[in-house]
């Protein structure tokens, strides 16, 4: 409790800004302004927040729908897929979250900034290759660059290491060649593309977003509320602590960055599982003798199925005779940037509009490469 | 509802990350989490229950903490519970012929395929030379079915009858299928070939049998089928593990 009577409110800004609440603030309002004799009108009406309303009972519906229909098919398919995806994703995302702790805890701010390229391109470019040395998939990454943000890193770079941390790795690279058996082509071109797409919006979006803010406040705000145990600054942290005691805030900063990105990989999971469940893939062969429609169709896939990307190559794979390598290409490269968990995950770190202009400036990108390989390429299978 | 606010403000996260813990530890010892990931990820399912552990400690460690406890909390709360109340629906099932008509992209026999050596197999060269049925899984069918040609082959897995089947090769034709599974069961894909001959037309959908007869690469409108004549088939328990991998 603060000395005006207002408890602290840890989570509510770890996961959103939390607007303050309406009542309360007109009442800390008045209290203040009766001093130059101004007493703010009380709202005569607070509306309801529908919005949050009709989630909560969306998901008291999903929390109850298991119990009804049990004996159903398409549920149990449903239930399955659901299940799997979460299952695959939740170890990445612990694992994730616990590294973004330690980098919380461990890596002071004023050494990580002294220790990136001075050229903001040097940046961006080695920060696109990240994951050759750091291979995650995009589920471990937003919580970790939801940390490195907050520690000095540049909007550019952390967008390019988002974007290409998952596509340009040595595993997402074997399973590709694993897929395509053993040629060298496919996954070169994937991760070259990858790489090209991660550098290019990254810069894009640093020059974008130069004056308005694409990150999202919490970050700041985090560092007063956090519930980890003790307050945090700009510099180092304290360091000295005891290890013991580090650690377990470590696990609490962890702890708090799982709670605020995983409830969004659960309701992508849940649309992706029901597009498993519902959309057949052969409609997708229908318009494969069109130019670029089935590379736009893919990347509508690869948004819709929430594949992780050490496993997706395979599933391009299967389109092998049947769509253009361009197509299977635009599927390879959409899903590990773009897809409705990412999407969003990304909530929790950037503004509305910067995603906005992120999902734009990637699928517009991937669009133009797939554009280019079809004409260098053509349509073949 | 104070009191419900004050319970989920100071348990909350406990009850669901202990909720979490309950489930992953009961998918862990009996390979429960078969039925949804590749044996592989056994171990990495393991290290996540480690994490979640130290999760656990930590807010038991902080149980006195009040924290704020809103309606976005309490929303976040209940998504993350969701999953757990399907995973009872999900336990022990596999993907069938619903999920197959959905995921199959057509039977033709990958025009990548060339040479054995190209891909990933166990199979042992010279044991194609004989005559004798040789047992073999779907997934090894379609990587490379020309290794296959014209040998005497037994083959498990489920039927799928659908009418184009039946309209493009008669009625005595029907899908033999299985799923390969890369990571999860949502980017399981199907291995199918084709069946002609004697498969009972009284055996429903996704009916586990066990398949043997003559393998043969149809010509389809310029493309290579995967095919087996069968001369014998008979029902099969589903095999303990119903994922190939």
């Amino acid at each position: 409790m603060n000395p005006f009577g207002i408890t602290n409110a840890p989570h509510a800004s770890e996961t959103e800004p939390e607007k303050p609440q309406g009542t309360l603030d007109w009442a800390k309002d008045v209290r203040f302004s009766s001093w130059n004799d101004r007493i703010p009108e009380e709202p005569a009406f607070r509306p309801l927040p529908w919005g949050k309303i009709s989630i909560l009972l969306l998901a008291l519906a999903a929390l109850i729908l298991p119990f009804l229909i049990r004996d159903d098919a398409g549920m149990r398919m449903f239930a399955l897929v659901f299940v799997s995806i979460i299952l695959e994703a939740l170890p990445f995302m612990l694992i994730g979250s616990l590294v973004g702790g330690l980098i919380e805890e461990f890596v002071s701010r004023e050494k990580f900034t002294a220790r990136l390229p001075r050229r903001p391109w040097a940046i961006v470019c080695t920060a696109a290759a990240l994951g050759l040395v750091f291979p995650v998939c995009e589920c471990a990454i937003v919580p970790v660059v939801r940390r490195l943000v907050r520690k000095g890193l540049p909007l550019s770079a952390a967008v390019a290491y988002l974007l290409g941390g998952s596509i340009v790795n040595p595993i997402v690279g074997a399973s590709t060649l694993l897929a395509y058996k053993f040629n060298w082509v496919v996954p070169g071109i994937r991760l070259a593309a990858g790489y090209a797409i991660a550098t290019v919006v990254g810069l894009i979006m640093g020059r974008l977003f130069t004056s308005r803010p694409a990150f999202l406040e919490a970050h700041d705000h985090h560092a007063h509320s956090c519930a980890c145990g003790h307050a945090h600054g700009q510099g180092a942290h304290e360091a000295h602590k005891k290890l013991p005691r580090r650690i377990f805030a470590a696990i609490r900063h962890a702890s708090n960055d799982f709670s605020a990105v995983a409830h969004y990989l659960v309701v992508g999971a849940a649309i992706a599982a029901l597009a498993q469940t519902v959309v057949d893939r052969r409609l997708f062969l229908n318009c494969a003798s069109l130019p670029l429609l089935p590379s736009f169709l893919m990347m509508l896939l690869a948004i819709l199925l929430n594949l992780c990307s050490e496993a997706d190559a395979f599933i391009a794979a299967s389109f092998r005779g049947l769509l253009s390598l361009p197509a299977q290409m635009a599927f390879m490269l959409t899903g590990p940037m773009f897809d409705l968990k990412l999407l969003l995950m990304y909530r929790t770190l950037f503004h509305r509009r910067a995603i906005i202009v992120l999902a734009g400036l990637i699928l517009f990108s991937v669009f133009m490469v797939t554009a280019i390989l079809e004409m260098i390429w053509g349509r073949g299978t | 509802m104070k009191y419900i606010t004050h319970l989920l403000s100071r348990y909350g996260r406990t009850l669901l990350f202990g909720a979490w813990f309950y489930a992953l530890i009961g998918l862990l010892p009996g390979q429960g989490y078969q039925t949804f990931l590749r044996p592989e990820f056994g171990g990495l399912l393991a290290v996540g229950l480690l994490v979640l552990i130290g999760f656990l400690f930590a807010e038991m460690g902080q149980l006195d903490r009040e924290l704020h406890f809103g309606l976005n909390e309490t929303i976040h709360l209940l998504i993350l519970m969701i999953p757990l109340a399907y995973l009872p629906i999900a336990r022990g099932t596999s993907l069938g012929s619903n999920a197959f008509q959905r995921r199959w992209t057509g039977l033709s026999a990958d025009p990548g395929e060339k040479t054995l050596m190209s891909t990933n197999t166990s199979l042992d060269i010279s044991m194609l030379n004989t005559e004798r049925v040789r047992e073999v899984t779907l997934a090894d069918l379609c990587r490379m079915p020309r290794a296959y040609k014209d040998r005497r082959l037994a083959v498990v897995g489920m039927i799928h009858r659908a009418p184009d089947i039946k309209k493009r090769f008669g009625d005595n034709a029907c899908v033999l299928f299985r799923f390969v599974i890369t990571c999860c069961a949502a980017d399981a894909m199907p291995a199918a070939i084709l069946l002609i001959g004697e498969v009972p037309a009284d055996w429903p959908n996704d009916t586990w049998i066990r398949a043997e007869g003559q393998f043969a690469l149809r010509d389809d409108q310029g493309k290579p089928m995967p095919t087996l004549e069968v001369s014998k088939a008979t029902r099969t328990a589903k095999p303990r593990r119903p994922y190939l991998y």
